[in-house]
């Protein structure tokens, strides 16, 4: 049936996961609202202020880009100040400029495309420049709706504090009303295990942190490595195996569990990783329970931060400053003065956590006009989203 | 929708008695990506898919198709289609293969058969995955 695709759609990784439904911003009644115009008797919220940037961006886009001849242009050559002839001539045209010289006013023109565009800086003509305009504005119009329809999953109020991840962009900002107070780069979800968007409130902190690794994973990854490791590598690892997942679960030692039927899939084993060196969570976690287990958390493995495609975890977000986050959340330096693993301090404040995946945002949220961060659809989102807005049923 | 009907701007009472389990806030949540058969009196059948963003998808029995708008308001549900609309008594759940007969505000009636619906959500706790993905 139709509708069965249409819904498979609409549960997947495209849209956005209500933890608590008092950030669900009901989109699809306000959606048609919009659409139909029905404004008696409904009370509309506002758009959130991500969804106005949006909108004045877009509005500021039309008006500078989109009217200009949208003529296909040659690759070639770098051309820089001065150069002259009739592929001058033709960029200058696409640009709404009347010239065949490079000339200052070319420059100017390229320097604000490059920069609304987040292509690199400079007034130079390059492929990368010219495969942009190729591209055209429609193509970047419905990139920006796109990315738009993303904010407006979001609640019309966020929040006087809340965190924002962007998964695409693979940064965590931290933000107080419409400020952006601090921001981190983070690590996100493999293609193969993507990040889920996620709307929740951050209920508490925990220090000293076991990890307890999902059976799945436990299953798929590290059966196998204990099978090929042996007892050292479970000891070296700090691996607990526990008779399940009630608080009062008894821990087996290495040779009680059947390492190979938990590989095959016929045991399900709870594992965890004692706090200290080398856990998977570091030194303290962020939890805002949740049924896909995706929280953020602390890593001792720093090096990846260095990279740009830092999608490389197993769905989790990990933090590279995330004492950082710590002393925001809870408005003072939580420490531990002792061993004891797993101690819990909670998040007074109600404090959302919106995990979302922008592929193109203003640059500037309080400034749309500065143009906008373009990113890689590193988990090929917007295509799934564009077709389920564009046509529902096919 | 038969959009041959008149535009509406009353609410009508649902023809099939409530009991007061049933008469909750709708949301429509069970309709999203699903698709509802309708039967008019006249005899006119029309099938609507609706879609997750408040679109809706109408086929007639001749195949014509025709988007349209909808949303749900009030424990009405409503159509909008260009510049007219059209809304029905909407006070109980589709179920899956159940007819609902339903009163829209010109005092058409329609019986109402939805092929498929989504569940209940589950509303608070949620489920948790035991243990962090890392």
């Amino acid at each position: 049936m139709q509708g069965e695709f249409a819904y498979a759609q609409y549960n997947g990784d495209i849209v956005m996961h209500y933890i608590d439904q008092q950030l669900h911003p009901d989109i699809a009644v306000r959606e048609a609202i919009i659409a139909g115009n029905f404004d008696e008797n409904f009370k509309i919220s506002p758009p959130n202020f991500i969804e106005a940037s949006f909108d004045k961006a877009l509005t500021d886009y039309q008006n500078k880009w989109a009217k200009l001849p949208q003529d296909k242009l040659e690759r070639g050559r770098i051309l820089r100040l001065g150069a002259r002839g009739k592929r001058i001539a033709k960029i200058n045209k696409r640009l709404g400029l009347v010239d065949d010289v490079f000339n200052a006013n070319l420059a100017n023109r390229i320097r604000d495309y490059r920069q609304v565009h987040d292509l690199p800086s400079g007034n130079h003509i390059d492929d990368e420049l010219i495969d942009s305009l190729n591209r055209g504005a429609a193509y970047y119009i419905n990139k920006i709706r796109l990315n738009r329809h993303r904010a407006a999953e979001l609640p019309s109020n966020l929040g006087e504090k809340f965190i924002l991840v962007d998964v695409a962009s693979q940064q965590l900002y931290m933000y107080e009303g419409r400020n952006l107070v601090n921001q981190m780069r983070v690590i996100v979800g493999t293609a193969d295990n993507p990040t889920p968007m996620l709307a929740g409130y951050m209920r508490y902190s925990v220090l000293n942190p076991y990890w307890n690794i999902p059976t799945d994973l436990t299953r798929d990854r590290y059966a196998r490595r204990v099978i090929d490791g042996g007892k050292t590598y479970f000891m070296a690892n700090r691996f607990e195996a526990l008779s399940g997942w009630e608080e009062d679960a008894k821990i087996l030692s290495y040779s009680e569990v059947d390492w190979e039927a938990v590989e095959s899939g016929k045991q399900k084993l709870r594992l965890r990783q004692r706090p200290g060196l080398g856990n998977g969570m570091g030194d303290i976690k962020f939890m805002f329970p949740n049924k896909y287990g995706v929280y953020l958390h602390d890593t001792h493995n720093e090096t990846p931060f260095k990279l740009d495609d830092r999608a490389i975890s197993a769905g989790c977000v990990r933090l590279e400053k995330p004492w950082l986050l710590a002393d925001w959340l809870h408005g003072k330096r939580i420490e531990s003065d002792n061993s004891k693993p797993e101690q819990i301090v909670n998040v007074e404040q109600k404090i959302p956590v919106y995990i979302s995946y922008f592929t193109t945002i203003p640059k500037n949220l309080n400034s749309p006009n500065d143009g906008f961060s373009m990113r890689k659809d590193i988990y090929g989102r917007d295509v799934r989203l564009r077709k389920s807005l564009e046509s529902p049923f096919s | 929708m038969n959009y041959k009907l008149g535009l509406i701007t009353m609410l009508a009472a649902p023809i099939l008695a409530m009991n007061p389990a049933q008469a909750q806030e709708q949301t429509g949540q069970e309709l999203i990506g699903r698709t509802v058969d309708v039967q008019f009196a006249n005899g006119a059948r029309n099938s609507v898919a609706f879609g997750s963003s408040g679109q809706a998808r109408i086929t007639a029995a001749d195949g014509t198709l025709s988007n349209a708008n909808w949303f749900v308001r009030s424990n009405q549900l409503c159509m909008q289609m260009g510049a007219m609309s059209e809304c029905w008594g909407y006070n109980q759940r589709f179920e899956a293969g159940r007819a609902l007969t339903m009163a829209s505000t010109c005092n058409e009636t329609s019986q109402w058969i939805a092929r498929s619906v989504n569940p209940t959500p589950a509303i608070a706790p949620p489920a948790v995955e035991q243990g962090e993905r890392g």
